[in-house]
């Protein structure tokens, strides 16, 4: 209930709105601490990562993704893993090629209970 | 007749509305920083993320804990466990091979969601996911179950609750000089917080769990 919730703050505009403008002005902070993070505070880092990169495949008219996508966490998901498998067939098909980390999934670890 | 329908939903549909947003405020606060207070008649808890000297007064603990464990031949680690269940018929190994293969079909189904665009075809394999994840659930509650009495689960659940007892505090601003910090500790032992049939434990230890990873997750 309360990570649906994390999930749904983290895809909203405000939100997404802080996430873009933190990344921008390094002095920005997102919390009163700023070491030692919560498992919360990790994960809400995660889901915020994790909204940008579906608004900017959105944004992107990439194959797969819509609004009805993102709202729907099983969708939502399943693009999430084709995307991977997709990245992952580029990258084995075009080795010694840079290809740009800071798209890609949510570069904080998230570990699942 | 029609309109004390409409009235009524919308009511519902409001009160839904002010439930997602106390939703959202409370997240909102519960992210802000790493600490969650909450108020329990008039009395203010908290629970915070340990300091470094409290994680290893834990680690401390935990060593004492387990030394107590492997000495102790009524305590068994979770392979030994699982031979004992083997003898007698139950096999775990085999439950969690076929968590993985359960996973394995889940990613396969995935992969087809993620390209349908026929809204039948999305119902259908949504609930075919849905199915298979509470088959999965199904089987790790039963696992878990199964090995709750184990070394490694039983030390978890030790360390879990020692961290709980370190952090877990109330607010005595009348006690406390101006300037100063009210919150203090309330257990004066962890022998105390063990035995102590205080309903706010509960909640703490509903809390702490947004606020650290448990010591199996972090291994």
């Amino acid at each position: 209930m309360i990570f649906d919730t994390l999930q749904n703050l983290c895809k909203s505009n405000e939100h997404q709105i802080i996430y873009h403008r933190v990344k921008e002005i390094g002095s920005l902070c997102l919390f009163e601490n700023n070491r030692d993070l919560s498992k919360l505070q990790i994960m809400y880092l995660y889901y915020l990562e994790l909204f940008a990169v579906l608004f900017q495949d959105l944004n992107m008219d990439e194959k797969y993704i819509s609004e009805e996508v993102i709202n729907d966490p099983i969708r939502r998901e399943a693009y999430l893993l084709y995307r991977k498998e997709r990245r992952n067939k580029n990258t084995d098909n075009d080795t010694g090629k840079h290809i740009d980390s800071s798209h890609g999934d949510g570069s904080v670890i998230f570990r699942k209970k | 007749m029609e309109s004390k329908i409409n009235k009524a939903e919308i009511a519902k549909d409001a009160l839904k509305a002010i439930q997602e947003i106390e939703d959202v405020v409370k997240v909102e606060n519960l992210v802000k920083d790493n600490k969650i207070e909450w108020k329990d008649g008039d009395k203010t808890y908290r629970v915070r993320k340990p300091s470094y000297g409290e994680r290893q007064e834990a680690d401390g603990a935990r060593r004492k804990r387990y030394l107590e464990m492997i000495k102790d031949d009524t305590y068994l680690f979770k392979k030994q466990w699982m031979e004992l269940y083997k003898g007698k018929g139950v096999n775990i190994a085999e439950k969690e091979n076929k968590i993985q293969s359960l996973q394995s079909d889940i990613k396969t189904l995935l992969l087809r969601l993620a390209t349908t665009e026929l809204p039948n075809d999305i119902t259908l394999l949504k609930t075919e996911i849905l199915k298979l994840r509470a088959e999965q659930i199904q089987i790790s509650m039963e696992i878990t179950d199964l090995l709750n009495h184990s070394i490694e689960d039983q030390l978890m659940l030790y360390v879990n609750s020692y961290i709980t007892y370190l952090v877990f505090e109330k607010s005595e601003p009348e006690d406390t000089k101006q300037g100063d910090n009210p919150w203090r500790r309330i257990y004066k032992s962890f022998a105390e917080f063990q035995t102590s049939s205080d309903k706010c434990i509960d909640s703490a230890f509903s809390y702490m769990s947004y606020l650290i990873y448990s010591y199996e997750e972090k291994k």
